[in-house]
């Protein structure tokens, strides 16, 4: 029965929301119009959201070093493929065990997987151990491996999420039938958490294409650079040349050849834009995931 | 005795087998870096190596304490996590149930896609897309909306009192996207029987929200909570650094700890003062964290953290 | 998406395990070549005629060139028939990153032999023994070293008396001032003959130039040349002891440290650049501006620049901005330690093979075709001679800079920069004009002597957080200096300036007895 009620929220909603959206949108359009326009433009007349004039300046100087960018493409998506089957299979397998009310130490698990949120030995010895006893750097496994393959808050995020949604009764009743603890893994849990599971693949999803810390620590070799590296290492240069320029002598011609803000922006552009582009598919899959996840049987 | 918790211990097995790729990670990840916690306490001498050097007691965590910007960046950063706990919560909370009351599909996915994208973009980019809106010559406020509305131009990087406004706009608008996911994907674990049983009983939606949705997603909110106070010293470097484009005439407002040890240490290179700046901000987080846990615990223990 | 089978979840939790177990399978700790041949733990202990294997670092604005490894394989034959080593791997990262990076390498075991460092982290590195000294080695294997580089400038890299680093030799003195597009000078009717490092000009007679500039043109006369820039630092006509916090005034002609910024000079400066924010003469968002110098010139925004200045400079930067530029000292030529600093030549406490790595600076510093090599790469493939007299050279046929294969464009870091050819452009007697600047710079009393900021830590990062939050803004007159600096100072006192300044004066005592 469609009452007032009901296109009353529908309609607060869609404005709120619409709203929203539009907020969120126009910064982004504004980047992707200043990367497509000529550096001199932006100088003299500002930021638009639709470039004043039209200029492929930036690209053209991105296509130069196509060959670098595809690589870096094709580096930054295997990494995310593999990094998030990885991700989810371990922070999952973790999760699980600690959502069960009844596991013996509980608690003690909790609490370690939690201090390792706030306490960390810093840079320096995580590099050493890495570099040092695993080998890690330059290899593919330096953008796989540290601080991303599991995080503790997801597994916490999973945690929760699990406890509320797979009710101990239908964990019981499971293995009062003779399911093992691995059977009921696999075809309750799993089952029954895909929302949060979509959720947990699609964050470090996200977060394995976003890095570009591993890449700027562990790897000194262009071929594994990713693309958020690219951008990352360009910026670098701009912050320590702008504080240094000053005492050095011959760096000012460094700094000439730094590109310039819409050589940025479209580097950023290109960053993001897979993830624009890919991201309607696994919104299908995963709303898919979560709408079957929630019906109850 | 004994072998009666044994075997009951036994049952859980494949439990524990379950959990040891991830505890194995941490122990790699985490723990075994974690010994080098100690340089906070030494002078590094590499002839001597990280553990042959000398300690040095409290002397890295000096330079923390004894200026008066340890007062400004503490309440900084302080401040400003608690602001940004208490409004994201509150308005990605809200986006979500907004999202999930939705009935027309395609609209509900362009929305949520469109929410996310400012969370994909690195805090250095919304720096400069912060400087296409604040720039004092060629911003797009300055340059169009304010005169639209008929006011002067504002210098907005000189004012450190707006970024007390402006920081928790760029954070919610970077971050309520993302956070509602979280939230929505919890609302739509609510078994819809609950829903169900009380429209029949003749409740208004208002109510429903109210009764039902927003209590049942409160263990999700209370380990989000808690997960976030433990990193009340800390903050997003992106967004204190980047965002303000490091203008020393904002200090007074966007200095926060992490700002502040970088900037310190910038010539130093100490690796010593900035293992201590983690170490203390550990430690805080730490205490806080353990409070509020056990305030939980007291008040509705099946949301406690541990 | 998510309906699969139980035996992909082992297969893949295995898998992991097994990754981690894999990797744990690594050694310990000894040194182990970066990604350089397998089975390769490179050390003196060799067999005598096995050439040594060195790692050098360096810094390269956008990464190793393409042509790279065909010029180290020359270097190499070279470095093999008389020295007995050769290069197997480089560390050359963008200068960004760079710094970082080698912090890292060198708090661990890597295999790093000789490297460049730069001024900013060279006193932490001798602080924390990361880098190993020099003085037996250049005596057995670096006399032409200190015949290149004059032991006057070498002095600079010593520390407590110990040479730890070896500068390279290029302009090792400085001036500064404002670089302008010499078109709009011409436009606006400036006269601007005869300024040059013999003849500075005066504020008063740049101001009249930005002056005619702003009412002849839409330009901005005065950009920042980067974001964050302290307009004073690239102005000095102090000796920064390292940091300007406690600086030597008058280009280090006397002996006495003092706060750069309670000084009169300081005041006087500010003022000066206040009335000029208000007039219009600079660039009114100096404080936050994110644009480099170049964008804002060749975009058409901007008039000049600030930046210091060397011999060549000009025609190097008007090949730059494609437009003809003229600069403008506004300061003496002098130097300081922290000039010749910028980069030295260090080795790490990592080397495996330091005897090795110092007859590898010591080839580089006298060897031609060595120098040439890794300053333009192979003749005839990068670069041709084009006036062999004069020893000038240009791209070869078909090679454009779009195109060519080696473009490191460091010869100033590679050694001896005086060895190099001559890039078609700049001056003909360039490393002439070049010697004899840096023979008649004005010399900083505390010329040697280089501050270790571990006894006052605790103040320079507190220091330094104040100076970031006024100094850009002061400097470029976007702020009262009548009720800026005072708070400056004040809140300078609070971070316990005096102390820096006091220890900079204790140490600098200390240098000047021991010699």
């Amino acid at each position: 029965m469609k009452t007032k009620e009901y296109y009353g929220i529908q309609i607060l909603s869609h404005v709120i929301l619409f709203l929203s959206a539009a907020v969120a949108i126009i910064p982004i359009l504004i980047l992707f119009s200043s990367s497509f326009t000529e550096q001199a433009t932006i100088i003299q007349n500002g930021y638009n959201i639709w470039p004043k004039k039209f200029g492929l300046e930036a690209y053209e100087y991105l296509w130069k070093q196509r060959d670098q960018i595809f690589r870096a493409y094709g580096v930054t998506a295997l990494v995310t493929v593999i990094g998030t089957a990885a991700n989810i299979v371990v922070t999952s397998l973790l999760a699980y065990p600690l959502s069960r009310r009844d596991l013996p130490g509980r608690n003690f698990f909790s609490f370690l997987v939690f201090f390792t949120m706030l306490f960390n030995g810093g840079l320096v010895p995580t590099y050493l151990m890495y570099t040092e006893y695993f080998h890690i750097k330059n290899t593919i496994f330096a953008l796989l491996v540290p601080t991303l393959l599991m995080s503790p808050w997801y597994v916490f995020l999973m945690r929760t999420n699990l406890s509320s949604m797979v009710p101990d009764a239908i964990i019981e009743s499971a293995s009062i039938d003779g399911a093992t603890e691995f059977t009921i893994f696999r075809k309750i849990v799993i089952p029954m958490g895909r929302p949060i599971i979509a959720t947990v693949m699609l964050f470090s999803g996200i977060n394995y294409w976003n890095d570009w810390y591993n890449g700027m620590i562990y790897l000194t070799k262009a071929e594994l650079f990713s693309i958020q590296n690219l951008l990352n290492r360009m910026l670098a240069d701009i912050q320590f040349l702008s504080t240094n320029a000053a005492m050095a002598g011959n760096m000012g011609e460094m700094v000439a050849s730094i590109p310039g803000t819409t050589v940025r922006m479209a580097i950023a552009a290109v960053g993001i834009l897979p993830i624009i582009v890919v991201y309607p598919f696994v919104q299908n899959n995963f709303v898919k995931g979560i709408a079957v996840g929630a019906v109850k049987g | 005795m004994a072998s009666k918790k044994l075997k009951h211990i036994k049952k859980y097995i494949p439990l524990y087998i379950m959990m040891i790729p991830g505890l194995l990670y941490l122990l790699i990840n985490n723990y075994l870096p974690m010994a080098g916690l100690v340089i906070a306490f030494k002078d590094v001498d590499y002839r001597k190596g990280i553990f042959g050097s000398d300690w040095i007691g409290f002397k890295n965590f000096e330079y923390l304490f004894s200026t008066e910007d340890a007062w400004v960046i503490t309440r900084n950063t302080m401040g400003y996590n608690i602001a940004f706990i208490i409004i994201n919560t509150c308005l990605s909370v809200f986006v979500a149930i907004l999202l999930s009351e939705m009935v027309a599909k395609g609209a509900k996915r362009f929305y949520q896609s469109a929410i996310l994208l400012p969370f994909l973009l690195s805090m250095v980019i919304i720096g400069y897309l912060g400087n296409a809106m604040m720039n004092t010559e060629l911003g797009f406020l300055n340059k169009s909306i304010l005169p639209l509305m008929g006011m002067d131009p504002v210098s907005w990087y000189m004012e450190p009192k707006l970024w007390v406004f402006i920081l928790p706009i760029v954070y919610a608008w970077k971050e309520v996207g993302y956070l509602s996911i979280i939230y929505y994907s919890a609302v739509l674990g609510i078994d819809t029987e609950y829903y169900e049983a009380a429209s029949l009983e003749g409740a208004t939606k208002l109510q429903q929200i109210y009764y039902i949705t927003v209590p049942l997603i409160k263990p999700v909110i209370y380990t989000m909570v808690l997960l976030s106070i433990g990193k009340i010293f800390r903050s997003d470097f992106g967004l204190f650094y980047h965002v303000p484009l490091n203008s020393g005439t904002l200090y007074s407002t966007t200095n926060v700890i992490d700002t502040y040890v970088y900037r310190g240490l910038m010539q130093l290179g100490d690796i010593g003062m900035s293992s201590a700046a983690g170490a203390y901000q550990a430690i805080v987080g730490f205490i806080f964290v353990l409070i509020s846990n056990l305030v939980v615990k007291k008040t509705s223990p099946d949301n406690a953290l541990f | 998406m998510l309906g699969k089978s139980k035996n992909v979840l082992r297969v893949l939790s295995l898998l992991i395990a097994a990754l981690l177990m894999f990797s744990a399978c690594g050694q310990t700790t000894t040194p182990s070549a970066s990604g350089s041949e397998p089975g390769s733990a490179a050390g003196s202990s060799e067999p005598a005629g096995e050439p040594d294997e060195l790692v050098i670092g360096f810094w390269a604005q956008s990464g190793v060139p393409t042509d790279y490894q065909m010029v180290i394989d020359k270097v190499n034959e070279i470095l093999i028939r008389d020295c007995n080593c050769k290069i197997v791997d480089s560390v050359a990262l963008n200068i960004g990153n760079y710094r970082d990076q080698l912090t890292l390498m060198l708090s661990g075991n890597e295999h790093l032999d000789a490297f460049v460092a730069h001024y900013a982290n060279f006193a932490t590195y001798v602080a924390k023994g990361q880098v190993i000294e020099l003085d037996d080695l250049v005596a057995q294997y670096g006399q032409d070293i200190v015949a290149a580089v004059g032991q006057e400038n070498l002095d600079a890299g010593k520390v407590g008396g110990v040479q730890y680093g070896l500068t390279t030799v290029r302009d090792l003195a400085t001036t500064r001032g404002f670089v302008f597009l010499a078109n709009v000078l011409d436009q606006v009717g400036v006269d601007y003959s005869g300024y040059d490092w013999n003849k500075k000009a005066s504020y008063d007679e740049i101001h009249d130039m930005l002056v005619k500039i702003k009412d002849g043109t839409d330009l901005v006369p005065m950009v920042p040349s980067s974001a964050g820039q302290k307009l004073y630092d690239t102005l000095a006509d102090f000796d920064p002891l390292g940091d300007a916090n406690g600086v030597i005034m008058n280009y280090g002609q006397g002996t006495e440290v003092v706060n750069l910024f309670a000084q009169p000079e300081y005041m006087e400066f500010c003022k000066r650049m206040r009335s000029w924010y208000q007039e219009g003469l600079v660039l009114q968002d100096a404080v936050t501006n994110q644009d480099g110098y170049a964008d804002a010139l060749k975009g058409g925004r901007g008039a000049s620049y600030t930046t210091n200045l060397k011999p060549g400079f000009d025609l190097k930067t008007s090949a730059q901005m494609a437009q003809p530029c003229k600069s403008i000292p506004v300061v003496d030529v002098y130097t300081a330690t922290t000039i010749v600093q910028t980069a030295q030549w260090c080795i790490a406490r990592n080397s495996v093979a330091p005897e090795a790595a110092m007859k590898f600076l010591n080839k580089m510093y006298y060897d031609e075709e060595v120098a040439n090599l890794l300053a333009w790469g192979i003749e005839g493939q990068h670069y041709q001679v084009i006036d062999e007299e004069n020893r000038i050279i240009d791209y070869p046929a078909g090679v454009t800079a779009e195109n060519i294969g080696y473009n490191l464009n460091l010869g100033w870091v590679f050694g001896n920069q005086f060895l190099d050819y001559i890039w078609n452009g700049d001056s003909p007697d360039l490393w002439v004009q070049t010697d004899s600047f840096n023979k008649n710079a004005m010399r900083s009393k505390a010329f040697g002597y280089s501050y270790d900021a571990t006894p006052v830590k605790t103040e320079v990062a507190a220091v330094t957080n104040v100076n970031n939050e006024y100094r850009t803004a002061l400097e470029f007159g976007a702020v009262d200096p009548e009720t800026a600096i005072p708070e400056f100072l004040a809140k300078l006192e609070a971070a316990g300036i005096q102390k820096i300044v006091d220890e900079k004066q204790r140490q600098l005592d200390e240098f000047l007895a021991s010699k």
